[in-house]
C-alpha cells in the first residue's frame, strides 16, 4: 500500500515536471502570426531584477516602461512608413544573475519575431556581459548602471541614461565644505556598488577642499539588524557632517538611531535618496528636532518651473492610478518611460523598425520627449544621458538649484542663475 | 568609557535577539537533527506578519507579538509536516534537510514578495522613550527587547524542566529511541519543537521590527550568524545557545565598534573558525 | 556474466554516442542553447568538485563557493591587472586556489560534521566580505569587467580557432574541460582513494582503525574538489567576461548542492544530470513570471522527498530490480 502509495507521487511529480515543461514552451511557441490587415509589432525585451533583494528596483523599471507602452497602443501604436505598428513589451526575471540574463537576453531574441531592436537592461551585471554582443545583434541596449566606465567602450548602440553618481557626489562634496561649512565628516554609505562610486569620488574631492575624512563604513543597508554599532563608533568620533548614500527606508533610520544617541550634527545625503519620501517617512516636525541637515532635492518638485510642476504632478497622479497610490515615482522610474516614447519617436522619423543605428542616432534627437516630467534632455554621442536638472548641478561639480529643506538658513547654497 | 558602555548594550540587545533565534534553531537540530536553514526566512515572514497585524489590525504591539508567536507557530508546524518530515526516510541523508531548506527560502523570499511587494515596510515609532546615563542612550524598545528575551527564555526553562511536555523534549532530545520506548510521541514532539522554533525566531523579528526595516533580506544575518551561535555553543546545547547568542552579540558590536567597520564580519566568522581550529566541538561542546 | 559484460559494452556504447551528440551539438543548436548549455557545462565542474568532497568522502563543504570565486577572480584579475595569457592565468589560479584549499582545510577538517559545515560556511562569508571590501584590488561590487577571451589558437592547416567571435569555441573549450573532469574523477573514485574516501563517508572512526589516513583522504579531497572548482571558476571569468562578488558566496554553493542531491550524490553522472536538468527546468519556469522561484522551490522540497537519493541513485537502486522483474516475466512467458 505504501509503496503504491509513493509510486502514484512518483507519477505526480513526472507530470508536474511534464506540464511544467509543456507550459513553459507554449508561450513562446506562438507568439506573433501577423498578417497584412492587423498592425505590425515592434518588440521591446526587457531584463530586470524581479526577485531578491532588489525586486522593487526591478518592479519600478517595469512599470515605467509598461506605462508607455500602454500609452503608445492605447494611442494607436507607432505609425512608421504609413503603417501602424504596436509594441510588445516582454519582461523576464534576471534574478541579478548575469549569466542568467545573458540567456534570456538571447532566448528572446531568438523566438521573439520581429527581432527586437531595443533593450532595456535593469541590472548592470546582466549588461556588462551583454555590452559586447548587443552590437553583433543590431540591439539598441539601454544599461541601468552607476557606473560610467560601461560608456567608455565605443559602442554605438548602447545608452546609459543615469546620472553619473560621481558627478553628483563632487557637488555634494563640494557643497558640504563649502556652503555648509563641515570640515569634519564620516561617510555612512551601502556596500552596493552605487555607494562605493558615490563614496570613492566623495571622499576625494572632499579631502582635495581640505575636509577631514575620520572614518569612512559601509553598511549592508538590506540585513544588517541593527545600526547601532555603527552609528556608536561614526557618534564617538565627533564628525561634523555624516555622509550618507543610502535608500530612504535606511537613512530614516539611521537619522532617528543616531538622534537617539545624540548627533546634533549634520547630515548630507547622495541623490539616491529621494528627499520627498524621507519627508514621507519622517513627519516633517519630527525632522525638524533632529538638527540641521541639507537635502539636495534635484527631484523636488519645489525647483521645477510652473508649467513643468503642473505636469509633474498630472503624472504622478497617473501612475498612482495605475499601480497603487504608495508607489515611488522616481528617476528610476520616468527613465524606462521616457525612452520608450524616445525610442517610438525615433522610428516613426527615421522610417524604420528595423534598422537599429539609424534609430539610435534619431533617439538622441527624439529627446526630450513631450511626454516628460523631468526629463533627461540629452543623450550624448557616447550613450550617456543628461537630465536637465542634473545638466546644470552637477558640471563640473558645481551645485545649483539644491535645495535646504530644513534648519539653518545660512547653509543654503548660493543658487546658480 | 561611554562608549564601551554604549557598545556594550548594544551587544546585549542584538545579542537577546541572536539567542531566541539560536535557541530555536538548536532545539529543532536537537531533537530532529534537521539544519533549518529556512530559519532566517522564518524569522523574515514573522516581521512581515507583525507588521501585517499592527498595520491592518491596529492592534497594541504586545498583543500583535503574541498573535505573531501563535501564527508562526501553526505556521511552523503546517511546513514541518509538508516538508522536513515527508523528507526524512530511510534514504535521506543529512543533506536532505539542507535542500528542504533551500527550496523553502526560494518559495518564501518569493511568496512574500508577491504577497507584500517588492518595498520595504517600517513599523515606524514604537516605545522610541529614551533614556541617557553615563553618556549612554537606551530607548524603551530596546530595554524592552533584553528583558523579553529574558523572561522567553526563563519562561523556555521552566517548560523544559516542570512540565510533562517539556521533560519529554527533553527525553527525546537525550535519547529519541528509549523516548519512544518510554511512550513518548517523538514525532509530536518533533512537530512542537519545530513550532517552538519558529515562533521564538518571530517574536525576535517581533522585537527588533521596529528598529529595522521589514525586507526579504532582514532573516539573511540571522540564518548564519545562528548556526554560527549554536556551533559556538554546541550543536543541541540550550545554555550554550542563550550564551553564544550573547557572546556573539557582544563580539559583533565591540569588532564592528572598535576594531573595523568594514571588515567585522571576517572577525566574527573569524573567531568561529579560529575556536574551531583548537576546540573542534565548540565552546561548549561535549566530546 | 555474459549480461554483465553486455552491460557493460552497452554502457561504453551510450557514453561514446553522448560524446558524439555532444560534439555535433553547436551544429544544430542555437546560440541561446548554446549557451545554456555551456553554463550548463560550467555548473556541473562545480557540481562534480562539490560531489567528490561532500558526495563521495561524507564532508559538507559550504564553502566551495569562494574557491569558485577564487579560480574566477584570480584568473580575472591576472589576466586584467597583469595583463598574463589565459592559460598562464588559469595555471597561477589553479595553483593559488590549491595553496588557499590546503590552508582552510588543515584547520577545518579537524571539525566533523555539523562543525565542519559552518567553519567552512564562515570562511566562505569571509572570503566574500574580502572580495567586496578590498575593491582596491577587486574593484568590490561594481565587479571586474572586460575580462579578455581566450587567446585564439592557430591552426595546422592555417585559420585559427577564435574564442571573441565563435561561441561555439568556447563550448568546445568548457566541454573538453567537462570531459576531462569526468575522466579524472572516474578514475578517482574507482581507485583506491576513491574506496578510502567513501571509507571515511561511512564511518571515519572505523576507517581510522583499518588504517586509513582519514584525516590525509579529507584534505586530499577537499583539495582536489577546490581545484576543481577553480578551474569551473577560471572558465566561468573568462566565458563571461566579467565577474562580481555573488558568484563567490555560499550561495553558489547551494546551488551545487542542489545539483548534486537532485541528480543523485555520490554517483559520477549525478551532478552532470542535476545540473543540466535542474537548469533547463528553471529556464523553462521563467515563463510563469514572478511565480517562477516559487515553483522551482516546490519542484525541489518534491524532489528531495519523492526522491531522496536523486535520479541516477533511484535509478541505480531500482533498474536492476525492474530489470530482474522483466527478465523473470520473459522466463515465464517462454
Amino acid at each position: 500500500m505504501k509503496k503504491l502509495d509513493k509510486g502514484l507521487w512518483m507519477t505526480a511529480l513526472t507530470l508536474v515536471v511534464a506540464i511544467t515543461f509543456l507550459a513553459g514552451c507554449a508561450p513562446s511557441g506562438g507568439t506573433t502570426t501577423s498578417t497584412a490587415e492587423q498592425p505590425g509589432v515592434v518588440n521591446i525585451i526587457m531584463t530586470v531584477p524581479l526577485s531578491g533583494m532588489l525586486a522593487s528596483f526591478g518592479q519600478e523599471q517595469q512599470e515605467g516602461m509598461q506605462m508607455a507602452v500602454d500609452e503608445i497602443n492605447a494611442a494607436g501604436g507607432v505609425k512608421v512608413a504609413g503603417k501602424n505598428y504596436l509594441i510588445k513589451l516582454t519582461v523576464m526575471d534576471d534574478e541579478f544573475d548575469a549569466s542568467k540574463g545573458e540567456d534570456e537576453v538571447d532566448m528572446m531574441l531568438e523566438k521573439l519575431t520581429p527581432k527586437p531592436v531595443f533593450y532595456w537592461c535593469g541590472s548592470d551585471v546582466v549588461g556588462k556581459v551583454i555590452m559586447d554582443e548587443n552590437e553583433k545583434e543590431n540591439l539598441i541596449m539601454e544599461i541601468v548602471s552607476s557606473d560610467k566606465a560601461v560608456v567608455s567602450t565605443g559602442n554605438k548602440l548602447l545608452i546609459r541614461l543615469e546620472s553619473d553618481t560621481r558627478d553628483v557626489a563632487k557637488g555634494f562634496a563640494n557643497i558640504t565644505y563649502d556652503d555648509m561649512g563641515c570640515k569634519k565628516a564620516i561617510m555612512l554609505c551601502g556596500d552596493d556598488s552605487a555607494s562605493g562610486l558615490y563614496r570613492d569620488q566623495w571622499i576625494e574631492t572632499y579631502k582635495s577642499k581640505g575636509g577631514q575624512l575620520l572614518d569612512s563604513i559601509d553598511v549592508d543597508l538590506f540585513s544588517t539588524t541593527d545600526f547601532y554599532p555603527f552609528l556608536t563608533k561614526a557618534i564617538a568620533e565627533n564628525p561634523d557632517v555624516i555622509s550618507t548614500f543610502a535608500s530612504a527606508d535606511s537613512l530614516v533610520l539611521m537619522m532617528t538611531q543616531a538622534q537617539q544617541l545624540g548627533y546634533k550634527g549634520k547630515w548630507v545625503f547622495g541623490d539616491v535618496t529621494e528627499v520627498g519620501e524621507v519627508l514621507h517617512l519622517i513627519p516633517a516636525k519630527a525632522m525638524q528636532t533632529m538638527g540641521t541637515f541639507c537635502g539636495v532635492a534635484a527631484y523636488e518638485t519645489a525647483t521645477l518651473p510652473e508649467g513643468q510642476q503642473t505636469r509633474f504632478r498630472a503624472h504622478i497622479k497617473k501612475f498612482h492610478d495605475k499601480y497603487g497610490a504608495d508607489k515611488l515615482w522616481g528617476s528610476i522610474v520616468t527613465n524606462p518611460y521616457e525612452l520608450c516614447y524616445a525610442f517610438k519617436y525615433a522610428m516613426e522619423k527615421t522610417g524604420t523598425t528595423t534598422d537599429a543605428y539609424a534609430i539610435r542616432a534619431a533617439m538622441a534627437d527624439a529627446v526630450p520627449v513631450p511626454e516628460g516630467v523631468y526629463p533627461f534632455y540629452k543623450i550624448n554621442p557616447d550613450g550617456s544621458g543628461e537630465y536637465c536638472e542634473f545638466a546644470n548641478i552637477c558640471t563640473n561639480g558645481v551645485m545649483g538649484n539644491s535645495m535646504v529643506l530644513y534648519g539653518d538658513p545660512s547653509i543654503a547654497p548660493k543658487t546658480s542663475e | 568609557m561611554s562608549m564601551l558602555l554604549q557598545t556594550t548594550i548594544n551587544g546585549i540587545v542584538i545579542g537577546s535577539a541572536f539567542s531566541l533565534v539560536a535557541l530555536g534553531l538548536t532545539m529543532i537540530w536537537g531533537i530532529m537533527h534537521i539544519s533549518n536553514f529556512a530559519h532566517g526566512s522564518f524569522y523574515m515572514i514573522g516581521g512581515y506578519v507583525i507588521w501585517t497585524i499592527i498595520t491592518l489590525l491596529g492592534v497594541d504591539f504586545w498583543l500583535a507579538i503574541l498573535i505573531t508567536a501563535v501564527v508562526m507557530a501553526i505556521f511552523g508546524a503546517i511546513v514541518e509536516r509538508l516538508t522536513f518530515r515527508p523528507a526524512e526516510g530511510p534514504f535521506s541523508t543529512p543533506l536532505s534537510s539542507l535542500i528542504v531548506s533551500i527550496g523553502l527560502i526560494m518559495i518564501f523570499n518569493n511568496s512574500v514578495l508577491a504577497i507584500w511587494g517588492a518595498r520595504p515596510e517600517t513599523l515606524g515609532a514604537i516605545n522610541i522613550q529614551e533614556f541617557h546615563f553615563l553618556n549612554v542612550t537606551v530607548t524603551l524598545q530596546r530595554v524592552l527587547i533584553v528583558v523579553a528575551a529574558v523572561i522567553l527564555i526563563a519562561l523556555l526553562q521552566f517548560f523544559l524542566k516542570r512540565t510533562t511536555l517539556g521533560m519529554s523534549i527533553e527525553a527525546t532530545a537525550q535519547n529519541a529511541e528509549s523516548a519512544r520506548l518510554m511512550g513518548i510521541n517523538t514525532s509530536r514532539v518533533g512537530s512542537i519543537v519545530f513550532a517552538m522554533g519558529v515562533s521564538l525566531a518571530a517574536i525576535a523579528a517581533g522585537l527588533m521590527a521596529p528598529l529595522t526595516n521589514i525586507n526579504i533580506g532582514m532573516g539573511d544575518h540571522m540564518t548564519t550568524y545562528g548556526f554560527v551561535i549554536i556551533i559556538l555553543g554546541g550543536m543541541g546545547s540550550i545554555p550554550g545557545a542563550i550564551i553564544g547568542g550573547f557572546i556573539l552579540g557582544l563580539i559583533s558590536s565591540l569588532s564592528a565598534t572598535y576594531l573595523t567597520a568594514n571588515y567585522y564580519e571576517v572577525i566574527v566568522f573569524g573567531v568561529l573558525i579560529l575556536i574551531l581550529a583548537i576546540k573542534p566541538t565548540g565552546l561548549f561542546g561535549a566530546k | 556474466m555474459e549480461n554483465l559484460l553486455k552491460l557493460y559494452t552497452t554502457k561504453h556504447l551510450l557514453f561514446a554516442l553522448l560524446i558524439v551528440a555532444a560534439l555535433v551539438f553547436p551544429l544544430v543548436a542555437s546560440t541561446y542553447t548554446l549557451r545554456i548549455i555551456t553554463m550548463c557545462c560550467i555548473w556541473s565542474m562545480l557540481a562534480i568538485a562539490l560531489n567528490l568532497i561532500v558526495g563521495y568522502t561524507g564532508q559538507g563543504n559550504l564553502g566551495l563557493g569562494a574557491f569558485f570565486g577564487m579560480g574566477a577572480y584570480t584568473t580575472g584579475l591576472l589576466m586584467v591587472k597583469l595583463g598574463l595569457n589565459f592559460w598562464l592565468a588559469l595555471i597561477i589560479a589553479l595553483a593559488l586556489t590549491v595553496i588557499l584549499a590546503v590552508l582552510i582545510g588543515l584547520p577545518t577538517l579537524r571539525t566533523k560534521g555539523a562543525y565542519f559545515a559552518i567553519a567552512t560556511l564562515c570562511f566562505n562569508i569571509i572570503f566574500t566580505t574580502v572580495v567586496i571590501q578590498w575593491d582596491a584590488l577587486t574593484k568590490g561590487q561594481t565587479g571586474l569587467m572586460n575580462i579578455p577571451n581566450v587567446p585564439a589558437i592557430p591552426l595546422p592547416f592555417g585559420g585559427q580557432i577564435d574564442f571573441h567571435e565563435s561561441l561555439a569555441a568556447n563550448y568546445y573549450l568548457v566541454l573538453i574541460f567537462l570531459i576531462l573532469t569526468i575522466v579524472v574523477i572516474y578514475r578517482i573514485v574507482n581507485s583506491l582513494t576513491g574506496k578510502s574516501f567513501l571509507a571515511v563517508r561511512q564511518d571515519e572512526d572505523l576507517a581510522e582503525a583499518i588504517g586509513i589516513n582519514t584525516f590525509r583522504a579529507k584534505l586530499l579531497s577537499f583539495t582536489v574538489s577546490a581545484f576543481i572548482a577553480g578551474l569551473a571558476g577560471g572558465l566561468y571569468a573568462v566565458y563571461l567576461g566579467f565577474i562580481a562578488p555573488a558568484i563567490t558566496s555560499y550561495g553558489i554553493t547551494f546551488t551545487a548542492i542542489l545539483y548534486v542531491v537532485v541528480g543523485g550524490a555520490a554517483t559520477v553522472a549525478g551532478p552532470i544530470v542535476g545540473s543540466f536538468l535542474l537548469t533547463v527546468i528553471g529556464e523553462q519556469l521563467t515563463a510563469f513570471g514572478t511565480l517562477h522561484l516559487i515553483i522551482y522551490g516546490v519542484l525541489v522540497v518534491l524532489s528531495i522527498i519523492y526522491l531522496p537519493m536523486g535520479l541516477v541513485g533511484a535509478y541505480q537502486m531500482f533498474w536492476p530490480q525492474i530489470w530482474q522483474k522483466m527478465k523473470r516475466g520473459k522466463v515465464h512467458a517462454a
